[in-house]
């Protein structure tokens, strides 16, 4: 098999994909994606939702035996839970994906975008080592909960991806007019007047807030190749680009953030928001994480007074 | 730092190809594509027939030469995408990684009520904060998106086992001789401007 030209396309390629790099941001991702999962698997719980869309009881008289269901949600708690502590590594993400993508094929009308990207992201956890630091496993193995030690970038890569992928895809497939000058941006007016949508009576919101929503978010969404060219701009560029003077990453995420934050208050919508939200955790490199915490800390540490001492 | 891993010279290779095959086929699917705008239910929809008048208003051109040249494309574009993503549909169904990222992408203006009347009585409304009966079940997250789709088309056959569930329930509730209307209220969403709308309640279901 060749290996390819030095210099050349391939051999950049499996050049990108052997970086490596410290765990932070796949053990935050981690942490994020499993709480979406536990919320996938354990609000149904309540009420005998779960038994009522999925059991061969409930209202469609076919899914799982009752009994069998209660078993497979409590075996995706367990699993979601280790996911959060890392305990497991890549089993728990594999056991909880097992377990989402059996309750998503049972009754597929009552899954949504918000299913897509669980599934997604835990498939990337099983492919990732997301527990090498700020972990249960890093604890047992070394006796510290966090670890230098180094792992594939290439899943934060294929996260970023992937958010931009979902971002892009649904801002060009937005055509109702209603999202464009053409309706008047009044997408997010009818959104919120959706009955089953929306989270509370929305006639007291103004027609310009909902208009500033729906441009916000549809400009956006178009322009999440933006994030993607940042992103490159931080590998291949100096510190002096004006991408990176102003930090355009951080920037496209907090405007992403208020847009989700409004989807949020506005609607109920499952965890889409924060389903969504847990990619972004990919966006900032380790040493981000790390230089981040350090400034933290210094803040929080109590400062000495060189007089008393 | 702890030093790197040393990989196998056929590792590197195989990974390369996996991970570059995996990013293709994903984007594939992930590419921009009307799926099931051909489909007459949805070029009946009233939302559909008002974003075609109004392509129609904004050309000049008339609404059936809209409707020829817009459905025409959908429908070429549509058969298109099937031959291409036919050899990879095994792989998006074994490992579950859809990319159908079709979120609101055409705005409904029509709004759909689940209405349940019990002895005469209304007990359960959508959203309605004064008829919650069974509403903490209805209404779960995931069941809005179920029961949503009932403001685009009707699924006769999931709303017929919905009502026949509603009506065990009041059964178990009420007792045998309990008498059900289960209904659908449809309105369309009035704009900034419109006035209120007019509500009908369709589709029933009695016992």
């Amino acid at each position: 098999m060749s290996t390819g030209r030095p210099g050349g396309l391939w051999a950049r390629w499996k050049a990108l994909l052997a970086r490596q790099e410290t765990g932070e941001a796949l053990a935050v991702f981690r942490v994020f994606v499993g709480f979406c999962a536990l919320w996938a698997v354990a609000v149904p719980m309540q009420y005998g939702v779960a038994e009522f869309m999925w059991a061969d009881t409930g209202y469609r008289g076919e899914g799982m035996d009752a009994d069998t269901l209660r078993w497979v949600l409590r075996l995706g708690v367990v699993s979601s839970v280790s996911l959060i502590l890392g305990i497991g590594g890549r089993v728990s993400a594999f056991v909880t994906l097992q377990v989402c993508i059996a309750f998503m094929t049972l009754h597929p009308a009552a899954s949504g975008a918000h299913d897509r990207l669980i599934k997604n992201a835990l498939w990337l956890l099983v492919l990732a080592n997301s527990t090498a630091t700020l972990s249960l496993d890093c604890r047992l193995k070394t006796g510290a909960w966090t670890s230098d030690r180094l792992v594939s970038a290439w899943p934060r890569y294929l996260a970023v991806l992937q958010l931009f992928i979902m971002y892009q895809a649904t801002g060009i497939q937005k055509i109702s007019p209603e999202w464009t000058p053409l309706g008047g941006f009044s997408a997010l007016w009818y959104i919120v007047r959706s009955d089953m949508w929306m989270r509370f009576d929305a006639d007291w919101l103004p027609y310009w807030f909902t208009q500033f929503s729906t441009a916000g978010t549809w400009i956006w969404e178009w322009c999440a190749w933006v994030f993607l060219y940042a992103l490159w701009c931080r590998d291949k560029r100096p510190a002096t680009h004006w991408a990176n003077r102003y930090d355009l990453r951080t920037l496209w995420a907090a405007w992403g953030i208020g847009m989700h934050m409004i989807l949020y208050v506005l609607t109920v919508l499952g965890p889409l928001s924060w389903a969504t939200l847990a990619w972004y955790a990919c966006l900032w490199h380790p040493d981000e994480y790390r230089a981040g915490w350090r400034r933290l800390a210094g803040r929080l540490r109590p400062s000495v007074d060189p007089a008393s001492g | 730092m702890s030093q790197p891993n040393r990989l196998r010279a056929w590792f590197i290779e195989l990974r390369a190809v996996l991970i570059l095959a995996h990013i293709v086929v994903i984007g594939l699917q992930a590419f921009p594509a009307p799926v099931g705008g051909a489909s007459k239910g949805t070029r009946e929809t009233p939302s559909v027939r008002g974003m075609i008048a109004d392509a129609s208003a904004i050309t000049g051109l008339p609404e059936a030469q809209v409707d020829a040249l817009v459905f025409g494309g959908v429908e070429t574009w549509i058969a298109a995408r099937k031959k291409v993503l036919k050899p990879f549909s095994p792989y998006y169904k074994w490992a579950g990684t859809k990319q159908s990222w079709r979120m609101m992408a055409i705005i409904n203006r029509r709004s759909a009520r689940l209405r349940v009347e019990i002895d005469g009585a209304l007990a359960y409304r959508t959203a309605d904060s004064e008829a919650r009966w069974r509403a903490e079940i209805i209404e779960s997250a995931r069941m809005r998106g179920a029961v949503i789709k009932y403001a685009w088309k009707l699924n006769r056959g999931d709303y017929k086992r919905l009502s026949a569930w509603i009506i065990d329930e009041a059964v178990a509730d009420y007792g045998e001789d309990v008498d059900v209307r289960i209904c659908v209220e449809r309105a369309a969403i009035p704009g900034p401007e419109d006035p209120p709308p007019r509500v009908r309640c369709g589709w029933e279901i009695t016992r």
